[in-house]
């Protein structure tokens, strides 16, 4: 089973960007995504040990983090990045 | 500005208030103490005073047709405008443009929308910092409702194609331009007329913590984001505030008044400190020519831009990491959207200098940031 935990900020132009580029990218995944504010939910992130670029996306699979993406990435990239990933039925 | 050993290179956070500015305010609270909602004279007097500082306003800012709605500073207007903009025209569209360069109070109302489902784009930019306007042009779609790009970017200082941005936006009929013009208005001349919705901070131009306001051109329609009873405004509730009103007015006609006259004297000084930045080894200027010449970005690629904050501050020199509103993380995006360049962005500072800076003062800067660069 795959998890994705996305940590983002409103006020974080690279993140509206990303944002975007993650609709695209993982609407066609079959994943679970949990979603994170930095401000809203700064108690709940706090054990992802984030640091200062935003944004986030972290991967698990069967609760064991394998990838860590952050920052800006094109949507290339991020398919890239995500190749292999099981895909929606 | 030299006081108690403090050498303020901060003026692009914030400004001392003027003494005549600080004199209008004390004289009406004294004067004019009355709630301007009330009916009996001394109201209706403040009343009429408010549309008097409302269109000599409109005169300095060389404005015909926009209403000029009080806010508590330039955070609420940017809400205002993008909020009240967005949730106004969602059902002609829900396609917005905003710059990559804005205050988190611009970028954060964008992110909010966002999030209530609104598409939303950022512009990419040319090499100097200054919005791409191909790439405007490609953006733009028939539902378009909101373009946002700031006059001056608050960290890096860079100006924007206010005249050019305006054009492109209103060849779409439903397109609003809105620009937050906080770090323009007082610094440099800005055609404003293009804009349709105009914000400014009084604190930035030598006026008062705690008012702003938003320029709003009559056509424009946009949904209040604080409902109650009347005031000055039918699009922002609350008791205006006459001596508020009266010191933000006095500040805009000082700002616009010696805006010649001082920017000869911080173009002096901006000449000498990028002279004596260049002489450094170990530093690097992120503004571009763009570039307005109150502010300058530059890292020390040697030190972490908190460190050399805090030298800098040890010394009695006060500057900014980022712009004041987003500090907190370790990394400058603007610089880094800008150069692409780690090292530059975690250890870029602002300096903003003003005509209240001496040469004694960019000396001892450079003196300082000398001692610790490689």
């Amino acid at each position: 089973m795959i998890k994705i935990v996305r940590i983002t900020a409103i006020w974080c132009p690279s993140c509206i960007i990303m944002n975007n580029r993650y609709n695209e990218v993982l609407k066609d995944l079959d994943v679970t995504i949990i979603d994170y504010d930095i401000d809203e939910d700064s108690d709940a992130i706090e054990p992802f040990n984030i640091g200062s670029v935003l944004p986030i996306l972290i991967i698990y699979r069967d609760e064991i983090e394998v990838l860590r993406i952050i920052g800006e990435k094109t949507k290339k990239e991020l398919l890239k990045l995500l190749e292999g990933y099981p895909k929606k039925s | 500005m030299e006081s108690d050993n403090m050498i303020y290179l901060d003026y692009s956070a914030t400004t001392p208030v003027n003494e005549i500015v600080l004199n209008v305010f004390v004289d009406a609270s004294r004067r004019f103490f009355v709630n301007p909602n009330s009916a009996y004279p001394e109201a209706k007097a403040s009343q009429t005073m408010i549309e008097g500082a409302s269109e000599r306003i409109r005169s300095h800012l060389h404005l015909t047709s926009h209403e000029v709605i009080y806010t508590s500073g330039a955070t609420e207007a940017n809400n205002l405008a993008i909020k009240g903009v967005a949730l106004k025209q969602q059902n002609i569209g829900k396609h917005i443009i905003m710059s990559p360069f804005e205050h988190s109070s611009v970028s954060a109302c964008f992110g909010y929308l966002q999030k209530q489902g609104f598409s939303v784009d950022v512009l990419s930019f040319n090499s100097d910092g200054t919005v791409d306007l191909e790439n405007l042009k490609q953006m733009m779609r028939q539902d378009t409702i909101l373009v946002s790009v700031c006059g001056v970017a608050s960290e890096l200082g860079n100006l924007q194609p206010i005249d050019a941005i305006s054009k492109i936006v209103h060849s779409y009929p439903n397109a609003v331009f809105h620009s937050d013009m906080t770090q323009a208005i007082g610094k440099t001349a800005v055609k404003l007329e293009g804009v349709d919705l105009i914000t400014l901070s009084a604190h930035k131009i030598y006026g008062l913590k705690g008012v702003g306001a938003l320029l709003r051109r009559d056509a424009i329609k946009i949904i209040p984001q604080i409902h109650g009873g009347k005031s000055s405004s039918n699009l922002r509730s609350g008791t205006p505030s006459l001596p508020l009103v009266l010191s933000l007015e006095k500040a805009i006609d000082i700002a616009t008044s010696d805006l010649a006259k001082n920017h000869l004297i911080i173009r002096k000084l901006h000449q000498q400190l990028i002279s004596g930045l260049n002489d450094i080894s170990g530093c690097v200027i992120n503004s571009t020519v763009a570039g307005i010449p109150q502010i300058t970005n530059v890292s020390v690629v040697t030190m972490e831009a908190n460190d050399l904050q805090a030298y800098l501050s040890q010394q009695g020199i006060y500057v900014s990491t980022q712009s004041a509103c987003s500090s907190g993380t370790a990394r400058s995006e603007a610089v880094y959207r800008l150069t692409k360049s780690e090292a530059q962005a975690r250890s870029s500072i602002r300096i903003s200098i003003s005509h209240l800076t001496t040469e004694s003062e960019i000396n001892a800067l450079l003196k300082a940031i000398g001692s610790v660069a490689l």
